[in-house]
């Protein structure tokens, strides 16, 4: 991971890719998505890390708390709700910073940091934030959903209607994605039900 | 698991209820506890679904940085190889040391613009985030004028001092720049110095900047800085470096 800091590996650091065009990549998916996630590492992660690291996280943690933070922004920038008003490294600073403390409830040692910031609701990520046993939950919970199932709820979970999943995901109509995704749901609410104990994960 | 309710929240999470429908749930969710017991499923399945989202997602990221770490190592393994090979012929490979320990090469390699950490996503922003923005928009004029202003009126926030600093040195002022910075206590007041030898080494001053290094390394006060401090002095001391400049 720290060999990303090196000078070797910034002196081939690719070549600046604006915020709006990062945007585009993410929500073109695939290798253009995998593209930016990597220009995002190369941009970013050293700096939050660093910060992290500097504020008394371990490098572990600041790792954990970065990866989850560029996963939460991804999925904000899918879901339209990056609106550009800062900038991406702004944004996900002040993602990632915030689920550093959430996770790892550590004491605010700087200054800078402030309580009050903490406080504030932004909705820039869940309030439940991915422990190794959240992570185990969510994958058993999802086991008996096919991925088709998982695709329509995912872009469902993201507000898209019925006709735009339709499109995406190549069905004739957009009955036949609504009675997909209410039977997936259904299976989704059985296997909650079922488990009390992971269903209270989510809180 | 469907009851006489079920087609009614689907409705509601498809955002399909009309006004009066709407205000019957809101009715059912303040006096029905089935009505209510279903309902927080419905938000659980919606959140585990977002949270798993986030998850996959996670995976991801974490497995491109580690592709890319593997492929930097193994790339780095390669130019070993190839770095055996020039041995061989080093007399001839002399230029090319020459140019690895250029004064600019080593400040291209060890400078990074500083990040900015302080702002946040509210309207209501500090004149001091302001200037952040403006700083992490690369406005480095606009910046400069905006920390100037607070540094005139708090002169004691080592913040603002620190990235006028920086602001200073992306505008290109670099006199001024190692001014400042110079002046920087507290915690940022490494990471300055830092800076302030950077500069110095840009402008070709090797002797001042040494000097700088020095103060890092012997002042002990944040262990990154003492770190990259002694790699850069190495590098300047560099035996390599004494033979061809």
């Amino acid at each position: 991971m720290l060999c990303l800091n090196s000078p070797k590996v910034l002196m081939f650091e690719s070549k600046k890719i604006s915020d709006t065009e990062l945007i585009k990549m993410i929500n073109q998916g695939d290798n253009a998505m995998n593209k930016a996630i990597e220009h995002i590492l190369d941009t970013h992660a050293a700096k939050i890390e660093g910060y992290l690291m500097k504020q008394n996280s371990s490098p572990e943690e600041a790792e954990d708390a970065l990866y989850e933070g560029i996963a939460a922004f991804i999925v904000n920038a899918q879901r339209g709700t990056f609106n550009g008003e800062s900038t991406i490294g702004t944004y996900l600073t002040s993602i990632c910073k915030g689920i550093w403390f959430k996770k790892f409830q550590r004491m605010m040692v700087h200054k800078k940091w402030e309580a009050a910031e903490l406080e504030k609701p932004q909705n820039l990520y869940e309030e439940t934030v991915i422990t190794t046993e959240v992570k185990d939950g969510l994958d058993f919970l999802m086991t008996n959903l096919k991925d088709k199932c998982k695709e329509v709820l995912q872009l469902w979970s993201m507000s898209f209607n019925m006709t735009e999943i339709a499109q995406k995901l190549d069905y004739t109509s957009s009955q036949v994605v609504m009675n997909k995704k209410n039977l997936c749901l259904k299976e989704l609410r059985k296997q909650l039900a079922d488990n009390p104990n992971l269903a209270n994960l989510l809180v | 698991m469907e009851t006489q309710y079920t087609t009614f929240i689907e409705r509601y999470f498809d955002e399909d209820l009309t006004i009066v429908e709407l205000i019957e749930y809101q009715e059912l969710l303040k006096t029905d506890l089935d009505f209510q017991k279903e309902v927080e499923l419905f938000k659980k399945a919606l959140k585990a679904i977002r949270l798993k989202h986030i998850s996959d997602m996670k995976d991801r990221v974490q497995s491109i940085r580690n592709k890319k770490v593997n492929s930097s190592k193994s790339g780095y393994l390669g130019w070993m190889k190839i770095a055996a090979s020039v041995m061989l012929v080093a007399v001839v490979g002399l230029g090319f040391y020459a140019q690895q320990y250029k004064t600019s090469k080593l400040y291209q390699e060890a400078y990074t613009p500083a990040g900015d950490y302080i702002t946040n996503m509210d309207a209501d922003m500090s004149t001091m985030e302001k200037a952040m923005e403006l700083y992490n928009k690369e406005d480095f004029l606009a910046a400069i004028d905006a920390f100037t202003e607070i540094e005139n009126t708090n002169p004691e926030t080592q913040v603002s001092k620190f990235y006028l600093g920086q602001s200073l040195i992306q505008a290109g002022q670099d006199e001024q720049a190692i001014k400042t910075l110079s002046e920087v206590s507290g915690d940022y007041h490494p990471e300055a110095l830092w800076y302030v030898a950077l500069t110095q080494l840009k402008m070709d001053n090797e002797a001042a900047a040494l000097q700088s290094l020095e103060h890092i390394i012997s002042e002990n006060k944040d262990e990154a800085f003492v770190i990259k401090a002694e790699r850069l002095k190495r590098k300047l001391n560099s035996p390599f470096r004494k033979l061809v400049f």
